[in-house]
C-alpha cells in the first residue's frame, strides 16, 4: 500500500512519511514522562495518553481520507490517461481541495494541505498558459496535464520553498526609449559662454531621438550583483553606441560595507546617479553641463558604508576612477587613476508626511601628463594641465499627504557646486597676428567658478506633475591669466548665465510619459538668449528595476 | 583575517566617541525587526512581545505598492536582523533598493534574515498572462493575502520559527508565543465566521481588486471591479458603464481599501444608491482597527452595517 502512494502521489508520501514520524515520536514520547516523572502524577500520565490516544485517532482519519483520496485521484488519472490517449483536449480538472481551506486546521493538518497547495501552485505558475481556461486562479486544483503524467510530479520541499518559476534565472531586462522634439531660437550647439566646453550633449533641434536605454540586471550568486546599460543614441544622422553602466556590487560585505566595481554614474551629488528617463527636466541643470560635461561617469571602484544608526541615515563613499573625460583628460592605458571622490549623505523622515536627504561630494580630478583640450572655436583651442576640485551640496525634500504619494506629492531639490580649476593654459591659435601668434605656453591660474539648480515639482493629481526650475552660473575671472584680447573668441568672457524653465508632464502609467517643456536660457551668452520648447515621450518595457530615492 | 577585526574596532572607538548618535551600535536583546506594512509588524509584535523591536515602514493611509526607497528606511534595515515582507511583487517597487543600499547582508532576499509572507499562504488569482496592458497585475498572484485572517496562521507558525531561527535563546519564548496566539486567533476565527455569516453570498463591487482572500473568508460574490486595469484609476465614462452593468447585477455595497483615493467609490454610491464600505485593510486603516483582531472585527462590523443599511434603503 505504502510503495503504490508513493508511485501515485509524491507530495502525499511525503505527507505520510511526516505522519509517521510524528506517530513514532508520539509513541516514544509515552516513554519519556517515565524518566522525568519525578513530579508527575499517575492522573497527569492518564491524560497524556488520553491525549496521544486522541491524536492517533485524528491522524487515523486524516490518512483514511488522504487514502481516499488518492483512490479518487487514480481514477481521475486513469480517466485522463485514457482521454490523452483518445486525443480529446484535456477538459476541466475537477476540484480536490478548496482553496482557502488551509491553515484552519492543526498544525500538522495546515502543512499536509501546504504540500498539496504549494505543490500544485508550483505547477501552475510553471505550466502557465498551457492549461485549459479554468486553471488558472484557485491554485490547490491538480492541473490534468501534470496528473496524467505516468511518473511523479515534482516535489516541493515544504510550504516556504517554492521551486523557482521558469526563467526566475534571466536577468531583469528592460527597455526604455526616449524621443523628443525642440524647437530653439539659438543654435544649441554654441559653448556655454564663461566656461571652458565640457563637451557636454545638446538637444537638437527637430525631432530626435534620445537615449534608447537597453539595462540587464540580475543577481549573480549570493555574494553579487551586476547590472549593465546600453545606450543608442542618435549622433547627428549615425546612431552611436555607449556601455553607460556596467558593474558588480557586493550584497555580504559585513558591517554596512557595500564595494562596486566597473563603469557607473558617481554617487556625488543628488542627481548624477539618476538616470535619463528618472530626470524631471529634458535636460540637466546647467551646472552638471559646464562642470561635469552631463553626469559623471567613470570606470573604478567605489567603497561605501551606511552607519548603524536607526533613528537616521547617514552615508559616507569614496570613488577612485580612471578618469578619461572632463574633468579629466584622456588617461585612457595609464597606470595611475585621477579621478577621487568623497561624499557623505545624511537623510531621514519629517512626520509621516515628508523626508528628506541633504549631501556634500568633493569630486578631484588631474589630467596628469596629457592635457586636456577644449576647443574655443574654429581656430582656438585652450589645453588645460592641473587639478579640478569640486565641491557640491545637494538637498532634496519630499512631502506627499500621509506619505501616499500616488494623489499629490511634492518634492524640492537643489544643488549648489563650486569648482575650483589649478593648473595652467596653453592657448593653441591659428590667428595670424596678436599676442600669441603661435602658442601661449604656461600661463598658469586659477579659476573659480559656481553654480546652482534649485526646482520644485508638484504632482497636482494622478498622472499630472508641474514643475520649474531655476538655473544659475557664475563663471568668475574670466581670461585664464591671458592678457585681455588675448584670445580672440568670445568663449572664455565672464559671463553669469541663468536658465528659467517651467514644465508639464502626464504619465499614463509608471511605463509611460509624454513631456513639455519651456525654457528661457541665457548661457550661450549676452544678446544669445535660447528660447526652447521641448516635447519628449519616455516608453520603457520589460522589468522596470526600483528607483532610488 | 586581521584587518576586520580592526575595522570593527575602529568602528567600536568611533561609535564610544558619537556614543549618542551610535546608541543602537552597542549590542541589544532585542530582535530587530524591519516589516514593510502594519499587519506584518503587528503579527511580528504579538509573536514576539517584549523579546523583538519592530519598524514599521509604511503606515495605512499609504498604498504599499507605490513606497519610495526613503533614506529613513535604509538606515532602519541596516541594522535590522529579519526583514518581513508581502512578497508576490507587492514590493517591488521599492524594498530591493532598501536591501541592496542597507549594506545589510542579514536581509538578502534568500537568507534566513528575509521572510516572505506570501510564500505561505496559497495565492489567488495568478494570471495565465501577464502584460502591462492590463495594469499592474502581480504575476505571482494577488498579494494582498491579510484581508483573510485565517492566512495568519500559517503565516504566524512559518514567522515564529524564523524567529527561533535568528534567535534561538528565545525559543520558549517564541513558541510560548505563537502557541497562545493560534489558540487565541483559532477561538476568534470561529467567531467572526458566526458573525459574519448573513454576508454569504452578498454581492459587492471593489473599488481596486484588493480583497479576493476576503472574499474568499466571508462569502462575498465580487461582481467586478471599478478599477478598468488594477491600479488604474476609473473615468467617469467607465464609472458610467459599470453602473449600467449594476442594473441587472444589483450589487448590494462598494468595497474600497481606505489607502485609496475613495472618490470613485462616493460617486458610484451616490448614483447606485448603494452603500460604499471604507475597509480598513490593515492595522491602522481606520480608528478602530489598533490591532490585527480588531482589523478583522472592524472588516465585518463596516460590512454588515452596509448591508443593514443596504436592506433599510
Amino acid at each position: 500500500m505504502i510503495s503504490l502512494f508513493v508511485r501515485a502521489c509524491h507530495p502525499c508520501a511525503v505527507a505520510l512519511f511526516f505522519l509517521a514520524f510524528i506517530f513514532s515520536s508520539a509513541s516514544t514520547a509515552q516513554n519519556v514522562p517515565s524518566a522525568i516523572a519525578g513530579g508527575v502524577s499517575a492522573a497527569d500520565l492518564a491524560k497524556i495518553q488520553e491525549s496521544l490516544n486522541q491524536m492517533r485517532e485524528f491522524y487515523v482519519k486524516r490518512i483514511d481520507a488522504l487514502e481516499s483520496k488518492v483512490d479518487q485521484l487514480q481514477k481521475q488519472n486513469a480517466q485522463l490517461n485514457q482521454q490523452m490517449q483518445s486525443q480529446t483536449v484535456a477538459a476541466k480538472p475537477s476540484v480536490v481541495n478548496s482553496a482557502g481551506s488551509a491553515g484552519v486546521a492543526s498544525p500538522t493538518g495546515s502543512s499536509i494541505a501546504g504540500l498539496n497547495g504549494s505543490g500544485t501552485s508550483a505547477q501552475s505558475k510553471a505550466e502557465g498558459g498551457a492549461l485549459s481556461k479554468d486553471a488558472v486562479a484557485s491554485a490547490a486544483q491538480p492541473s490534468p496535464a501534470s496528473s496524467a503524467m505516468p511518473v511523479a510530479p515534482a516535489p516541493t520541499l515544504a510550504r516556504g520553498i517554492t521551486l523557482p518559476k521558469i526563467g526566475a534565472l534571466t536577468p531583469e531586462i528592460s527597455l526604455i526609449l526616449d524621443g523628443k522634439y525642440s524647437s530653439q531660437s539659438q543654435n544649441p550647439e554654441l559653448p556655454i559662454r564663461g566656461f571652458l566646453p565640457s563637451g557636454g550633449e545638446n538637444i537638437p533641434r527637430g525631432f530626435s531621438l534620445g537615449e534608447s536605454e537597453l539595462a540587464l540586471a540580475g543577481t549573480v550568486d549570493n555574494l553579487f550583483r551586476a547590472e549593465a546599460r546600453f545606450v543608442l543614441s542618435q549622433n547627428e544622422n549615425g546612431t552611436s553606441f555607449a556601455v553607460e553602466e556596467a558593474f558588480f556590487e557586493t550584497l555580504g560585505l559585513p558591517e554596512g560595507f557595500k564595494l562596486k566595481g566597473g563603469k557607473y554614474f558617481s554617487d556625488v551629488g543628488y542627481l548624477n546617479n539618476k538616470h535619463p528617463h528618472e530626470w524631471d527636466f529634458v535636460d540637466l541643470p546647467l551646472a552638471y553641463q559646464a562642470f561635469f560635461g552631463g553626469q559623471l561617469n567613470n570606470t573604478g571602484v567605489q567603497l561605501k558604508w551606511v552607519a548603524p544608526l536607526e533613528d537616521m541615515y547617514l552615508r559616507f563613499g569614496g570613488e577612485y576612477a580612471q578618469g578619461g573625460s572632463y574633468p579629466n583628460s584622456n588617461n585612457y592605458n595609464q597606470n595611475k587613476p585621477l579621478l577621487g571622490t568623497l561624499f557623505a549623505k545624511a537623510g531621514g523622515d519629517v512626520g509621516i508626511s515628508s523626508s528628506w536627504q541633504g549631501g556634500l561630494s568633493f569630486v578631484r580630478a588631474g589630467t596628469g601628463n596629457r592635457t586636456r583640450t577644449s576647443a574655443l572655436s574654429d581656430t582656438e583651442s585652450f589645453d588645460f594641465s592641473g587639478t579640478t576640485n569640486i565641491y557640491i551640496a545637494d538637498f532634496v525634500y519630499k512631502w506627499a499627504p500621509n506619505g501616499n504619494a500616488s494623489q499629490q506629492n511634492l518634492k524640492l531639490q537643489g544643488e549648489f557646486f563650486w569648482n575650483t580649476q589649478n593648473g595652467s593654459g596653453v592657448l593653441n591659435s591659428t590667428r595670424p597676428s596678436g599676442d600669441c601668434e603661435a602658442a601661449c605656453i604656461g600661463n598658469s591660474f586659477t579659476n573659480t567658478q559656481k553654480g546652482f539648480y534649485a526646482q520644485a515639482i508638484y504632482q497636482f493629481m494622478p498622472r499630472w506633475r508641474i514643475g520649474y526650475r531655476y538655473d544659475q552660473l557664475y563663471s568668475g575671472s574670466s581670461n585664464y591669466g591671458f592678457a585681455p584680447g588675448a584670445i580672440s573668441s568670445a568663449t572664455l568672457e565672464a559671463w553669469n548665465p541663468n536658465r528659467n524653465t517651467v514644465m508639464l508632464d502626464w504619465a499614463n502609467s509608471e511605463y509611460s510619459m509624454f513631456r513639455l517643456q519651456l525654457a528661457r536660457d541665457t548661457s550661450l551668452g549676452p544678446g544669445l538668449t535660447n528660447n526652447q520648447v521641448f516635447l519628449q515621450y519616455i516608453m520603457s518595457i520589460g522589468a522596470h528595476g526600483a528607483h532610488r530615492y | 583575517m586581521k584587518t576586520p577585526k580592526k575595522f570593527t574596532a575602529i568602528i567600536r572607538n568611533l561609535c564610544i566617541f558619537t556614543s549618542v548618535l551610535c546608541a543602537s551600535y552597542s549590542a541589544r536583546a532585542e530582535l530587530n525587526i524591519f516589516a514593510t506594512v502594519p499587519e506584518w509588524g503587528a503579527l511580528a509584535q504579538v509573536l514576539g512581545g517584549d523579546q523583538v523591536k519592530v519598524f514599521v515602514a509604511t503606515v495605512a493611509q499609504q498604498d504599499p505598492h507605490h513606497i519610495q526607497a526613503r533614506p529613513s528606511l535604509i538606515a532602519r534595515a541596516r541594522s535590522a536582523k529579519l526583514m518581513i515582507a508581502t512578497g508576490a511583487e507587492l514590493e517591488i517597487g521599492w524594498l530591493p533598493i532598501v536591501q541592496r543600499d542597507s549594506g545589510n547582508r542579514a536581509i538578502q532576499s534568500g537568507q534566513p534574515g528575509y521572510f516572505e509572507a506570501a510564500q505561505h499562504v496559497t495565492l489567488l488569482d495568478i494570471p495565465k498572462a501577464v502584460d502591462r496592458s492590463m495594469g499592474d497585475v502581480h504575476a505571482e498572484g494577488n498579494p494582498h493575502i491579510q484581508s483573510d485572517p485565517r492566512n495568519l496562521l500559517p503565516i504566524a507558525r512559518a514567522l515564529s520559527a524564523r524567529m527561533v531561527e535568528l534567535d534561538p535563546a528565545q525559543a520558549a519564548h517564541y513558541n510560548n508565543m505563537l502557541n497562545r496566539f493560534i489558540t487565541d486567533w483559532d477561538a476568534r476565527l470561529l467567531q467572526w465566521s458566526e458573525r459574519a455569516k448573513p454576508l454569504q453570498g452578498v454581492r459587492v463591487w471593489a473599488q481596486h481588486d484588493g480583497f479576493p482572500y476576503m472574499n474568499a473568508w466571508l462569502g462575498l460574490n465580487q461582481i467586478g471591479t471599478l478599477e478598468p486595469r488594477p491600479g488604474v484609476e476609473p473615468s467617469i465614462a467607465y464609472l458610467t458603464e459599470v453602473l449600467q452593468r449594476q442594473k441587472t447585477e444589483q450589487g448590494r455595497m462598494i468595497i474600497v481599501a481606505s489607502y485609496l483615493n475613495d472618490s470613485p467609490a462616493k460617486w458610484f454610491s451616490e448614483k447606485a444608491r448603494i452603500p460604499a464600505v471604507i475597509l480598513p485593510f490593515t492595522v491602522g486603516g481606520s480608528t478602530q482597527a489598533k490591532t490585527l483582531a480588531e482589523l478583522y472585527d472592524e472588516t465585518i462590523e463596516l460590512l454588515l452595517k452596509a448591508l443593514k443599511q443596504g436592506n433599510g434603503s
